[in-house]
């Protein structure tokens, strides 16, 4: 299948996930699968500082295969995230789309201390 | 009502924007890319990894803390209580926000001598419990770490040995000591340990009633194994002082065998194995001490028979005489065993 014309969508569907960056390593957020028949749009990323104590760093990429394949092209390097503190990295003015067979990773800095809460909608 | 930087409504209006880029600074709130990018600019966003650079003095007759504020010179600062004296030469390991310490003097019992003892350095306030060592004593021991794991030597074993044993700790969680390896050769009283992120280094020490070794080791802090040899320090000394860069470590005063606590400052090169090189004096002999450190500045003070001195500096980067940094608080007995929040160990 291919991407819709979002102008004559059949359905949309608003999602939220959520994730904790338990390592350091880069992880998959969110992913348009390889002929979903979908465009993502997504509306919001907010990543929250959970330690109470220290700063930690998120990088935000956006892989041009889907299961963060692929090299990416950064939305948001090392941006450091107080503690005890929320960070918008991407608000619904951006207007961000996935489409098919790409998708979006996050790195921490520290384990445990990050985790990501992203919305967007399915529209197929 | 005032709108402030991130939306944050606060009863505290001081908590309402960082006051600066440490990375332990609060700044609670929601904030945009935007706001942290003004922030950023003001030098007032906290950043993962800035952390204060703070070297904070134990004492040998007293549980009285004190710091100073690396990258300024002046005299120290009251921040709380460790909860024993450390005694000669504490063996203490620090990250950017905790002290881990252990060695205390023998009590007639050893009861002391297996403690494991924590100070946050991130809130003023008292030491607390963190474990005990495997071994049943142990006092003027060496320390080294990075920001993950602490480790020990046990230095003059109980009862009354010269020991060999190397045991660490993870700094993040209390807890007792786990075995690591041993030491070249079974030491005690020199006091001098320091890190890069991967590399431990010991330094010099006593063998013996009145033998004194010359003996430089090292370990890979994440890997429990025997130390292996390093070279050599200038003369055979204990009672000296150990710091570092990532890249360089110091090694300060000390008693050189058959002769006085001398004042020169040597140094090595972490990442080789080599003997040390003189690095320049500091303004007076100093045995028993303590040294802190930044990446780039290491603060030399204290002594355990007293001593007028004050804290010495030196740019660890450079090779020159040390200068004077400021003051202790009650300086005979402060300043035997030395804490600091950014050493080469956390680079």
């Amino acid at each position: 299948m291919s991407a819709p014309n979002i102008v004559n969508v059949a359905t949309i569907t608003a999602k939220t996930d959520t994730l904790l960056l338990t390592g350091t390593s880069a992880v998959q957020l969110l992913e348009n699968a390889a002929s979903s028949g979908k465009v993502i749009k997504v509306n919001s990323l907010v990543v929250a500082n959970v330690d109470g104590t220290s700063a930690a760093t998120i990088t935000v990429g956006i892989y041009p295969q889907d299961d963060i394949g692929g090299t990416a092209v950064l939305l948001a390097s090392t941006i450091s995230v107080p503690a005890d503190a929320s960070l918008i990295v991407i608000d619904k003015n951006m207007g961000l789309y996935l489409e098919e067979d790409t998708s979006i990773g996050v790195t921490a800095s520290a384990a445990n201390d990050l985790a990501c809460t992203i919305t967007y909608e399915e529209l197929s | 009502m005032t709108r402030y930087l991130g939306g944050l409504i606060t009863a505290d209006e001081t908590q309402a924007t960082p006051a600066d880029a440490y990375e332990t600074t609060s700044a609670p709130g929601v904030w945009t890319l935007a706001e942290a990018a003004v922030l950023t600019q003001q030098s007032k966003w906290p950043t993962a990894g800035n952390t204060i650079k703070r070297a904070f003095w134990f004492g040998r007759t007293t549980v009285n803390v004190f710091y100073s504020d690396i990258t300024t010179l002046g005299n120290t600062t009251d921040w709380g209580y460790a909860m024993r004296y450390a005694a000669y030469t504490t063996g203490t390991v620090s990250s950017a926000t905790r002290a881990v310490q252990c060695g205390y003097y023998f009590d007639p019992a050893g009861a002391q001598s297996r403690l494991i003892e924590q100070l946050n350095l991130s809130s003023a306030g008292a030491g607390s419990n963190f474990g005990e060592l495997i071994v049943t004593g142990a006092q003027n021991n060496m320390a080294c770490g990075n920001g993950t794991r602490g480790v020990f030597t046990q230095g003059y074993g109980y009862p009354f040995s010269y020991s060999n044993v190397i045991e660490y700790v993870t700094i993040a969680s209390a807890g007792d000591g786990t075995d690591f390896g041993d030491l070249t050769v079974a030491r005690a009283n020199g006091s001098a340990g320091f890190a890069s992120p991967t590399r431990g280094v010991f330094c010099a020490g006593t063998t013996g009633s009145a033998t004194f070794s010359n003996t430089i080791d090292y370990i890979t802090i994440a890997s429990a194994a025997n130390a292996t040899d390093f070279g050599d320090t200038l003369s055979a000394t204990n009672g000296t002082a150990g710091c570092s860069s990532s890249t360089r470590g110091i090694i300060s005063g000390g008693d050189v065998s058959g002769s006085a606590q001398t004042n020169v400052i040597q140094y090595v090169t972490i990442a080789s194995a080599a003997s040390a090189t003189d690095f320049g004096d500091l303004t007076h002999g100093i045995r028993y001490h303590g040294a802190g450190c930044s990446e780039t500045r290491a603060l030399i003070a204290g002594e355990y028979s007293g001593n007028s001195g004050g804290i010495n500096y030196i740019t660890i980067a450079s090779t020159a005489n040390a200068n004077d940094f400021g003051d202790l608080t009650n300086n005979e007995v402060n300043g035997v065993s030395c804490a600091s929040t950014s050493h080469g160990g956390l680079q």
